[in-house]
Formats: C-alpha cells, structure tokens, sequence
C-alpha cells in the first residue's frame, strides 16, 4: 500500500474461530464444553468439524459417520448434524464484532477473517489482539485464536503458532521472531502449499517455510507459478496479497444435495430437480442476476461398485437470461428429461447455472411478454419475502414434492436458537 | 400546541401523513398485513428505520411538523444495546417467580454486560444453564432464588461455573 510514494507497513491480523461449528454448538449446550463432540455434513455423512478431544482420538477430517459409529457411541461422542442456519448467524455476529476493531475487514470464510491493523503501534499489537480474543468470546461464547504479522500469509503462520501454543494470540513482527517461526514451520503447512507442491519442493531440498522463502521469487514464478511466487514475497514480509473487503456476486451457482436413500423414479428426481432450481432462483434473485445457462446433472454411488453406473452432466442455453423460478424449474426438468435413464439407482441431483449476468442488464427481447415477466417478477419477489420471514420452504413449487422422500438425514440437528422464536434456548 | 397537532394529524392523515420507509415499502409490495394484525418482532436484525422523508406532499405545501419530526419509537432500539452480544432466551422455571419471571417469559440477554451483584443473570454451573439472581458475598459468589421453594446456591471452587449473560429484560405476555 502506497501514498504520496512512501510505502507503509502493512499488518495484518487473521481471526480464526477455534473449531467452529463445534463451538457454535457448544455455546447454547453448555454440558458439552470440554468434551468430545463431531458435527457432519449434509446427510450426516461425514465428520466436518471435531472438537480438540476428538482430534487427540484420532478421527480424521472427513471421515465417514457410518465407518465410525460403534466408536462413537463407545466413547460417547456427542453427534451433531450441521446446522448451516445457526453457523450462519454466530458467523455474522462475529464478523460485525471484528468490524469494530477495524475499518478494513475481509470475511475470509464462515469462521475466518482478516483484519487491517496498518495504523497501530507495534507494541500495542498483542494486548489489542487479545481484547480481541476476549471480546467475542465474551459477546458470542466462540473462541478465537489471532495471529498478526506483517502479511497475509504471515498472519496465517502466526495464527497456527497461536493455535498450536493455545495462545489467544501471537504477534510475528520482528524480523527475528519470522525468521525463527518459520525456521520451524514445515512448508506443508504455509497457506497455498498443497501437497503436489509440498512433494516438488521437499524433492528440492527444502523442508521448513524458511528454506523457501529464501529462494528468489522470480525462480519460483519460472519453475511453479506467480502464485507460490506471491506467497514467497510474503513470507519475506512483503504483502502482496491485498485485503478483498468486497465479495464479488458469484460467477456460478450450484444446488445439489446427495439423496438420504438412492432413487430410480423419473417423479422423484424431478422433485429434486424443481426443488434445486428453485433455490437456485432465490440466490439469483439475492444477487440480483440472471442465468444465460442452466444445466442438470444426475449421479449413481461412484462408491457401489455392484450398481450399474450412470454419471451425466447436461447444459441448455436459455432462451433469454433469466432468474425466475418458474422457468428455471421449466428448462431444468426439460434437460432432465433428455437425461435420464431407467433402471439406475441415482444418489445425487443437482442443477447448476453458469454465464451469470446482472440483471439491471438484461436485453429486451421482442418474444418476451413485458406484463407477464413483471407479473412473475413481483410473484418471485413475493415468495422470497414470505419465506425469507416465515422460513425457507414455507412456500414451494408444487413441483418440488410434497413427501420429499429424497430429503437428506439429518438426525442430530440442533435448534434454530437465533431464527425460529419456538425454538430460542430454554432455560429454568 | 404541537402535541396537539400530532394527535389531531394521526386521526386524519390526509395532507400530513408521517409515513415511515416500512409502511411505503408495504404499500409498494402489496404482501403486508394491517399494522393492528403485525406481530411485534423483536428481532435485533430488523429495524424500523428513520423515515427516508418527512411528508407526502400530496397537498402540496410542506407539513409544519416536519421541523419537529422525531424517530418512530423502536422497541429494538430501545431494549437490545448490543445487537451482536445479544439472545433471547425462554423462561422455564418458577425459581424467579417473586421476581416476577414466570415460565413461558421471554428473557432478553445481553453477554456484552459485566455482571454486577444483584443482576439476575443466566449462568452456566456444572454445564447446566440456570437463571438467578448474582449475589457476591465477601470473596463468594452465590446463586440466589427468588422463591422460597428453591434454595441458593453457593458457587464454590470445585464446581464449573461461568456467566452465559446478563438478563436485562423480562418480557410477560398477557394476552
């Protein structure tokens, strides 16, 4: 960041929720603090967050609840399916907090964020940064570990350090303190590492964060890319990664959803189908976009090597760019109908829409109806406002399903505490 | 003079029509329900906000009371201090019954606060959730009731404890 030509140093601070979704569980089920808890994915499918009591019995990231369920109930392993709405909120609650401690912010993820501290004082860095810490977790019960540093991909190593030491917080600034911190740190671990690139440079000697960042950028844009080549300049404690305060409206959607038990019926999956493209209408709309292309995709269990196997993905350009649901349903089932094939046991639908466009841009067409498309505007506006108050899926499309017999498991779902008033935390 | 005039312009609304954003935005969309029928929300997320301007200049002349315009009152505004510190919370028990919290009571709470001696606060004991009064006594914390039914509880240095929030607000509804 430069003005008038002086270039200041920059600082940034990465807040980083400790075991999210488990702490977000933990706060309105207090008995489970300390103890050991997994959330799982849609369809209670696999394990995507552990508390630390679970890491230290070894349960991997990712792994699937049906292969780990006589451990889980040995070791009474309290199970929670996610609960997306209730992340949602504590997640906006924590990121407003942060804003107070920043003018500048980046919402990195639903747990993580990166803060712009170029103005403080050096030595004020650990107490702010700690004010921090204890400021949400007094205000939201979530826990919160911060790393600062001079750049982005810094923060993120003093960040583990703060983690892996339970410290609150931990300020790498001195050039002393980087160069030990990383002397320690295995390049596996650096942000924008992966393990095809780990592999490539372990194969050239190099084992710690330190041994890379000594080599010149310019020879890691030759042999990797601009990318690894950024994340060197940062570790020499040059920011080359600016803060993105504003999220981009999406290029692309997606709603797919695996099935809670396999389908074969071309009724069923439609239901499927309508009901994807219906939320997929609500997210244009939010957006305020509209799709040139839509497209379905339909799947077998790739994992049931006994089925009979069909994978397909089918795109169909619209006849004019579009966020209303009662054509995305239209078109949608008109692909899924090209594409579907009896006999096979389908786990997974989705539909997708690509080539997205703001809607203040749309063409008028000579074949559009103008009364009809703003009849069907206010209709699409309505509907988002009445199931935005009442809760999502008040109102659906018929087409949707009612039974919904494809709808995924979620057995161990915890309550709407901070959206649903009949289901707001109890206590005597 | 001028509390009379808002009475007065209230009743008629024609020329002078305090119209908030939220009753423009209704009137626009069509999917409202009559104000009397308009459940109150206490949702620290919404907020009747300030109107966007002061009159519908349907007469043509600008109202008088536009120099005296105040806030609509907001009952979000008033109640929740930190939005995002914030939680409601039900009432379950009758340990607070002479305080006036009866079962079905929504309790407004704020985690921002420190909790003073005194505050009827919802704290965690044991991992337990319970709502009582605070009371430091010397170097001791205790628990109180506020029924006779229920007996106080001293927090003491082998037990779990910490405060979820404090309560600020006890609504009952009579209806």
């Amino acid at each position: 960041m430069s003005v008038l030509g002086v270039v200041m140093a920059s600082i940034f601070a990465l807040a980083d929720c400790n075991n999210f979704y488990v702490s977000c569980e933990r706060v309105f089920q207090p008995q489970f603090m300390n103890k050991p808890v997994i959330v799982l994915s849609n369809n209670d499918g696999c394990v995507i967050a552990r508390s630390n009591e679970v890491k230290e019995m070894g349960i991997p990231m990712g792994a699937p609840y049906f292969k780990i369920k006589g451990y889980v109930k040995k070791h009474s392993i309290k199970v929670f399916s996610s609960n997306y709405t209730l992340y949602g909120e504590m997640s906006a609650r924590v990121m407003r907090i942060l804003r107070q401690f920043t003018p500048r912010l980046e919402a990195y993820s639903i747990d993580e964020a990166f803060l712009d501290l170029s103005l403080m004082a050096e030595e004020e860095l650990l107490k702010y940064g700690e004010h921090i810490r204890e400021t949400i977790l007094q205000w939201t019960g979530i826990p919160v570990s911060i790393g600062v540093a001079p750049t982005k991909t810094l923060a993120k190593v003093a960040n583990k350090m703060a983690k892996d030491r339970k410290l609150g917080c931990h300020v790498l600034m001195k050039p002393v303190d980087i160069h030990c911190a990383l002397s320690h740190f295995p390049i596996k671990d650096i942000w924008g590492v992966g393990p095809r690139w780990t592999e490539k440079l372990n194969h050239r000697g190099m084992q710690t964060a330190l041994e890379l960042s000594k080599v010149p950028h310019t020879q890691i844009r030759k042999t990797f890319n601009v990318v690894l080549a950024r994340t060197v300049v940062e570790l020499n404690g040059i920011s080359a990664l600016s803060l993105e305060e504003v999220a981009l409206p999406k290029k692309n959607i997606v709603s797919s959803r695996s099935f809670g038990k396999a389908i074969t019926s071309f009724e069923e999956l439609s239901e499927s189908i309508a009901f994807h493209a219906s939320r997929i209408g609500e997210k244009l709309r939010a957006q305020a976009s509209s799709a040139r292309i839509i497209g379905c995709f339909i799947s077998t269990n790739v994992h049931k090597k006994d089925d009979y196997q069909y994978k397909t993905f089918h795109p169909y350009m619209l006849p004019s760019p579009t966020n209303d649901t009662v054509l995305l349903i239209r078109y949608s089932l008109r692909v899924l109908k090209e594409i579907y094939k009896e006999g096979y046991k389908y786990i997974k639908a989705g539909v997708t829409v690509i080539e997205l466009i703001p809607s203040s841009h749309l063409p008028l067409s000579l074949f559009d109806n103008q009364k009809l498309l703003n009849q069907r505007k206010t209709l699409m506006e309505a509907m988002d406002h009445i199931n935005k108050r009442y809760g999502r899926g008040t109102l659906t499309f018929a087409s949707e399903g009612v039974e919904k017999s494809w709808r995924m498991k979620r057995n161990y779902t915890s309550p709407n505490y901070l959206t649903r008033w009949d289901q707001i935390l109890c206590v005597s | 003079m001028r509390d009379d005039f808002f009475q007065d312009s209230e009743l008629k609304g024609n020329s002078y029509k305090c119209d908030s954003p939220l009753v423009l935005k209704e009137q626009k969309n069509l999917h409202s329900l009559p104000d009397c029928t308009r459940p109150l929300r206490l949702n620290p997320f919404s907020s009747l906000s300030l109107p966007l301007y002061l009159s519908r200049i349907e007469g043509g002349f600008p109202s008088p009371a536009d120099d005296y315009f105040e806030e609509t009152l907001d009952l979000n505004q008033h109640l929740i201090k930190h939005r995002d510190a914030t939680f409601f919370v039900r009432a379950t028990g009758v340990a607070l019954l002479d305080a006036g919290m009866c079962p079905g009571d929504l309790l407004i709470v704020d985690r921002a606060l420190t909790a003073n001696s005194g505050n009827i606060i919802i704290a965690v004991l044991d991992g337990e959730l319970l709502v009582r009064r605070l009371v430091y006594r010397g170097n001791s914390a205790f628990l109180c009731p506020e029924n006779s039914n229920f007996s106080e509880i001293q927090v003491t240095a082998d037990r779990d404890f910490s405060i979820w929030g404090v309560v600020t607000t006890v609504i009952h509804s009579v209806l």
